[in-house]
């Protein structure tokens, strides 16, 4: 009878060959200090207009609106930050964080992307970064090209660098919700589930994407975040 | 290229004419899928109707505009009926504008809603430079097709790029691309069956203070959402989704009245019935 599974030869690879899943887990923990948990990205303003009120509404906009930003928008972001570095091509990292800051449609979201990459880059220069290898300064710091950089530093193959981000992106958004909706954390779950499955099919795509083409439209989720920006109350920063 | 397609390069130079104190049209290339009609001033702004003959785009159809506005000039552009993207069961229309604000200038843009029919396939293409301290105001909505007709939804496709650079700067950039592939409208408000959609981009030193009026504007349309943001120092926006063209019609023009007490120059009358 053939074993259900093959283990890897253990000589295949030796233990700093997987040096960057330690980078990767430790970016990808949701208590990072980086403030995210002070964000809830537009999703307080929707679910103010009341487009957004439960669990089922909340997997629409996960598994529609934000796979759709996350597919046009930030992956793509990451995987040309991430070449930037790998080809050495400072000028354009900068073009592309230039292009995430012109991109957000209201200033909570600009100025909420750029405070989370400014922390990112502090933990990183505060941790992993090599004192030897000067990091880019960067117009804005948005968050996705600081961890395309970061993760190209760190010898981080794309396809990982965009699941952290993925992950990082639902999670902060559930864990928003759990304070903006009536759903406990075993819902959150499903959903996070939900959105990663249903987004795995797409993300081939996101490196396929040209900087032109990078951006979306979601007048909706526009207008809620806008309006969040004068709400006469709110939980979260953006 | 379609055979019967036409393909026109429009372009528009605007400069403030020192001697007289008023702004003057100085080139004016016009072509089959654009024409103009004759400029007046109002209250020191140059005013002009962009006319399109065919009263729309077909399958193949190239229209490319280019404004140029110089150092002080003060214009005001509209168009005088709905921009109509015609069915196209084949092929494509591609539409570019550039607009070039130069010192001190002053753009006015409010033309009519674009209608994308049945089976059109449209790429719609804006930039917008504007240099230091030049001011515009910029408007730009979306039917969701002919309603009257039953139309709605039925284009092909409709991709729209735009670009704002000011002071060679970045500053926003939207790309919109929808097909009945990716569903109808983003996040569709319930119990609407349309959403029309409008957006005023104000650029300039009075940005900031618009916006601040905007935001604090208690203008109440129980049937439409509105946000205004302020994306940078110089640059905010206005945001309007409505269930029906009327109701955006009305949100749009009470907007335009808000920022006009900052912007006295919006006070161009487009002498339209």
């Amino acid at each position: 009878m053939a074993p259900l599974f093959t283990q890897p030869s253990q000589e295949a690879f030796g233990p700093s060959d997987w040096g960057w899943v330690a980078r990767l887990l430790h970016f990808s923990d949701s208590a990072l200090p980086v403030g995210a948990y002070a964000h809830s990205f537009g999703l307080e303003g929707v679910c103010q207009m009341g487009l957004v009120h439960d669990k089922e509404t909340l997997r629409t906009f996960l598994n529609r609106d934000v796979s759709v930003s996350l597919i046009h928008v930030d992956l793509p972001l990451v995987v040309k930050s991430h070449a930037a570095i790998m080809d050495g091509h400072y000028e354009e990292l900068v073009r592309l964080d230039q292009l995430s800051w012109a991109l957000r449609p209201s200033r909570q979201l600009r100025e909420a992307l750029s405070r989370i990459g400014k922390q990112q880059i502090k933990v990183y220069q505060n941790t992993w970064a090599n004192a030897e290898q000067p990091i880019p300064e960067l117009p804005h710091n948005q968050s996705p090209t600081v961890l395309g950089m970061f993760y190209a530093l760190e010898n981080t193959p794309v396809m990982a660098a965009i699941w952290s981000v993925v992950y990082q992106s639902y999670s902060a958004l559930l864990q928003a919700a759990l304070k903006l909706l009536p759903i406990g954390p075993a819902a959150t779950q499903d959903l996070l589930h939900d959105a990663m499955t249903t987004i795995q099919g797409q993300l081939q795509l996101v490196c396929e994407i040209d900087t032109e083409d990078i951006g979306s439209f979601n007048p909706v989720w526009d207008i809620g975040a806008s309006l969040h920006e004068h709400a006469p109350a709110r939980l979260f920063i953006s | 290229m379609t055979n019967g397609s036409i393909q026109t390069k429009a372009s528009f130079e605007f400069i403030h004419d020192e001697s007289s104190g008023r702004t003057r049209i100085v080139k004016r290339r016009t072509g089959g899928l654009c024409s103009v009609s004759k400029p007046y001033w109002d209250c020191g702004v140059l005013g002009l109707q962009l006319v399109n003959p065919t009263a729309g785009l077909f399958s193949g159809d190239e229209l490319g505009m280019l404004v140029t506005i110089g150092d002080k000039a003060q214009v005001a552009l509209t168009s005088p009926s709905a921009t109509r993207f015609h069915a196209m069961p084949k092929g494509q229309a591609v539409t570019t504008q550039e607009f070039r604000l130069g010192e001190q200038s002053w753009l006015d843009y409010w033309p009519e809603i674009v209608i994308p029919q049945k089976e059109s396939d449209v790429i719609q293409i804006t930039r917008i430079k504007l240099n230091v301290d030049a001011a515009m105001v910029f408007f730009d909505s979306l039917a969701p097709g002919r309603i009257a007709h039953g139309e709605s939804y039925q284009f092909r496709r409709l991709e729209s790029r735009m670009e704002i650079i000011y002071d060679g700067e970045l500053v926003a950039k939207e790309r919109c691309v929808l097909s009945p592939e990716s569903g109808r409208w983003p996040l569709l408000v319930p119990d609407w069956d349309v959403c029309y959609y409008g957006a005023i981009w104000i650029a300039g030193p009075q940005a900031s203070d618009v916006v601040s009026d905007l935001q604090a504007d208690d203008f109440s349309d129980l049937r439409s959402h509105h946000g205004a943001s302020l994306l940078s120092e110089q640059l905010g926006v206005i945001r309007i989704i409505s269930p029906n063209s009327l109701l955006l019609r009305k949100a749009t023009l009470h907007f335009r009245e808000v920022i006009k007490k900052h912007l006295p120059l919006l006070q161009m009358n487009f002498r339209k019935i």
